[in-house]
């Protein structure tokens, strides 16, 4: 009884402490799968700038879920995985915008074709390789990893991870399904260990010796090289840009979109305007070290020297293969069973 | 039972189902196999045999050294007999998944470092870090054993072993089982650790299913699987302790005198005690001390403040409420006349705890999702209250668990003399009852602002705008592989949960 007694106020509290929390307001309602210190700068300058008040949720797990059950909490979503906009939009979870200015300064292969969402930034999933293992120019297309040289020597994170199923969802639709099978069951004979891990796990599996390549998305480069528990990690490889001569690379894109909420659809869109506008971009890229949707916003110098032992590339501008996000969406469950069928996720 | 009650008890239970009712209309209407088939054709075997595999042992490793350190520490004279009986609580302060990335990081490290990322060295780090909860009930039984059946049993010739083989365990079972039970769902629903050692799970299955193909129906069927199995261990736990005695002899409940041990033997204890708390508590905590002193420069106290704010809430309000509610179930039950009320709250208790925690907050978010609409419903998302609605929805069965097996100690003769007394029946309750389960209590509270303090999943799916907690914080920064910051928020969390589970034995009367 005493305890009760005494956690009676401290209940009392809480209560009204979400009572006071309900403050009406007009502000713009953020939800995000980003990682919070990606963003909230940007949020800051935001509101310095125009005096308008974000609100943000990071949602790192079941953003569509949020989405499908409250369609109108928040006024947009900023995501690392544009493919679940494409996802959201089927649902008829998305507002078209309505903007000249996006219309006018973003480039269509960064808008979707019914303007339901953008691209804001984006980065090739390519190939980590040993600096002391693998020559430069001895693999320059996915594909090559299902080369019997590579048997046992290549590293990955699981096949299911959003990031892998994009990229062979890509392949499907670049190349064909039976093209997409080959190289997943090609490139799950030539593991060297059971998928595992994060992308950067498998640089750090390079550098421990346990394998020799990898597939990861190119800012991992920039991030090893900046923190001094993994510089070496990512000093012991160097990265290829596969499908040079061949379309290009496949890209994971990160998105924004409205949704359907009609509380502040002006405000919304100006941030929206303002996600691809100049200071926008340089926001985004300074902190993802991706790259920006606009050719007039620099490039950051540890970008520029991405891939550059490869024969033909420049500064770290590569080419990129922009597959529309609705044609890679549609191979997401045929990618899902052909990984069931191999078990991609077993022990070798 | 009185109609009210009954009416009460079956609006509660039906609150608790809903979630799971929810899944299961997800799972079977339209009824979709195909996708399930495919998966039992192809990888699913494999996830359900590591599941169980992984459970089985974790719960077999944490068996031992639980009941062990509480049998040692109840019943022995040691040296430091009286820091490890707290100590041999502390590994339930740190994540789960935050010791298999230090175990991890390490045996990348040092070669001497042994490598984790199998199922085996999952359940014996699974094991080190949730032995604590069989540990704590079944110290709170052996205490409230009355030290007369000990002296009853010598009285009559029967020897140390004996007594403690064939009175003490067998008294103490419910409260081993219940121990057993915890640390079973706490694997099988386990996420963090099976994902920072790549192994792969039902729960593991379940967030595929959900977050890479958008598969409803196939994730809320593999949720139901994996809560099959919390679900027939606590049928097994009823069957096993149905219509059986567990109630000590007298209502003055006194622990019994430490016996002294010869000086190999008590340094012998003493070392096999020191051991989990060494390997579970101290040895991560050292590294997450080590790498915090490298972000220390990075700390902001103002934002950890409003994590730290929010932690407190939310464990404390969860703590608060699954006690209250896990009281009314266990009274419910005590009172009924058949096993039946017994079995079905222990069942659906179970079921919405037994689930993987990211079935539970999907669950939710559909079953408010129609509300957002509403000024209420807009307000019951916007604020801790959902939040706190799901954690109270999953933990009340620590309450209620903890609670059920106190007053399996407590006769029912004392009901009817209560009755008889003529005192109004709140008074007999909160003057007399609940004295006498004052350790399960107090346990009870404490796992639950412990385990709330520390979730994830549901915080993560649910959380309002603006929200943010240490266990947030922990996550986010681990999961981008920035260990120093992360290990900073550990030890805030650590500092925010060990005064409580330290100061458990003051609780529980253990000290002169």
């Amino acid at each position: 009884m005493m305890l009760i007694q005494r956690l009676l106020p401290i209940v009392a509290l809480t209560f009204g402490i979400a009572f006071a929390a309900q403050a009406a307001d007009t502000t713009v309602r953020v939800i995000s799968d980003r990682t919070p210190s990606h963003l909230e700068p940007l949020f800051e300058y935001y509101r310095t700038l125009t005096g308008v008040e974000i609100e943000s949720a990071f949602v790192d797990k079941g953003l569509i879920a949020r989405l499908q059950s409250r369609p109108t909490e928040a006024d947009l979503i900023i995501t690392k995985t544009a493919d679940i906009l494409e996802e959201a939009k089927q649902q008829r979870l998305l507002r078209p915008f309505d903007s000249s200015t996006i219309a006018a300064e973003l480039p269509a292969r960064f808008r979707d074709a019914d303007d339901a969402y953008i691209t804001l930034s984006y980065r090739p999933r390519v190939i980590f390789a040993s600096k002391e293992r693998v020559e430069p120019d001895s693999i320059e297309t996915y594909a090559d990893l299902t080369d019997p040289e590579w048997r046992g020597r290549i590293c990955i994170r699981s096949g299911y991870h959003n990031y892998n199923l994009s990229l062979l969802s890509q392949m499907a639709e670049d190349q064909g399904l039976p093209a997409a099978r080959a190289f997943i069951m090609g490139l799950h004979a030539n593991l060297a260990r059971r998928p595992k891990g994060n992308d950067r796990a498998q640089v750090r599996a390079i550098y421990e010796g346990e394998c020799d390549l990898s597939l990861g998305n190119s800012y991992y480069m920039p991030i090893m090289l900046a923190n001094p528990e993994q510089r070496a990690w990512g000093k012991a490889t160097y990265l290829i840009f596969p499908n040079q001569e061949s379309g290009g690379s496949y890209i994971m894109r990160g998105g924004a979109a409205l949704t359907t909420a009609n509380r502040n659809v002006p405000a919304a869109t100006q941030l929206l305007e303002f996600l691809v506008s100049n200071a926008g971009q340089e926001f985004i890229v300074n902190t993802t070290f991706e790259y920006p949707v606009r050719d007039d916003v620099e490039m950051l110098d540890s970008l520029r020297a991405l891939g550059n032992r490869q024969e033909g590339i420049e500064g770290g501008r590569f080419k990129a293969n922009f597959i529309p996000l609705d044609a890679i969406a549609a191979h997401r469950d045929a990618i899902v069973t052909i990984l069931d069928e191999v078990d991609f996720d077993s022990d070798r | 039972m009185s109609t009210l009650r009954r009416v009460l008890t079956g609006l509660a239970l039906a609150l608790f189902l809903a979630p799971a009712l929810l899944l299961l209309f997800r799972a079977t209407a339209p009824l979709e196999t195909a996708a399930l088939w495919r998966l039992a054709d192809t990888v699913l075997p494999g996830y359900v045999a590591t599941t169980v595999l992984l459970a089985a042992a974790a719960a077999m490793l944490a068996l031992p050294i639980g009941v062990g350190g509480a049998w040692l520490t109840t019943f022995f004279e040691f040296p430091g007999r009286r820091l490890l009986d707290s100590a041999l609580a502390l590994p339930l302060v740190l994540p789960s998944y935050l010791v298999a990335i230090v175990y991890r990081e390490l045996s990348h490290r040092f070669d001497w470092s042994p490598v984790v990322e199998s199922p085996p060295a999952a359940a014996f780090l699974l094991a080190l870090t949730l032995y604590p909860y069989i540990y704590m009930l079944t110290q709170a039984s052996f205490r409230r054993q009355t030290a007369g059946y000990l002296e009853a049993g010598w009285t009559l010739g029967v020897g140390r072993w004996r007594t403690t083989w064939q009175i003490l365990l067998p008294l103490a079972l419910p409260a081993m089982l219940l121990g057993v039970l915890l640390v079973v769902v706490e694997v099988v629903s386990d996420f963090g650790t099976a994902s920072a050692l790549g192994l792969r799970t039902l729960t593991i299955a379940v967030h595929r299913a959900w977050f890479s193909q958008y598969d409803q129906a196939l994730a809320a069927q593999l949720a139901l699987l994996t809560a099959l199995l919390p679900l027939l261990l606590v049928a097994a736990y009823g069957g096993l302790t149905q219509g059986r005695s567990f109630t000590t002899l007298t209502n003055r409940p006194r622990s019994p005198e430490r016996q002294h041990l010869s000086f190999s033997l008590a340094w012998l204890a003493a070392a096999a005690c020191s051991l989990p708390v060494l390997l579970g508590f101290a040895w991560p905590m050292l590294w997450l001390l080590a790498w915090a002193a490298e972000a220390i420069d990075r700390f902001r106290l103002r934002e950890l403040y409003g994590d730290l704010l929010n932690t407190l809430l939310l464990g404390i309000g969860t703590a608060a409420l699954t006690l209250l509610l896990g009281l009314f179930f266990a009274l419910t039950a005590r009172a009924a006349d058949g096993p039946h009320w017994r079995l079905g709250i222990l069942s659906v208790l179970s079921l919405t705890y037994g689930m993987p925690a990211i079935a539970l907050a999907i669950a939710l978010l559909f079953l408010t999702g129609w509300s957002y609409q509403t000024a209420g419903g807009a307000w019951l998302a916007d604020t801790l209250l959902l939040v706190l609605l799901a954690t109270t929805l999953r933990f009340t069965a620590f309450a209620s668990f903890s609670i059920e097996s106190g007053l399996a100690g407590v006769s029912p003769r004392l009901d009817d003399a209560l009755r008889c007394a003529g005192r109004g029946r709140l008074h007999g309750l909160l003057r007399v009852l609940l004295p006498q389960i004052r350790g399960p209590l107090v346990i009870a509270a404490l796992l639950v602002f412990v385990i709330t303090s520390k979730e994830l999943t549901l915080s993560l799916v649910l959380q309002p705008f603006g929200y943010g907690s240490l266990a947030l914080s922990i996550f986010r920064f681990a999961e981008i592989d920035l260990y120093p910051p992360a290990a900073l928020y550990t030890l805030s969390l650590v500092l925010v949960l060990i005064y409580p589970v330290l100061s458990l034995n003051r609780w529980l009367g253990g000290r002169p």
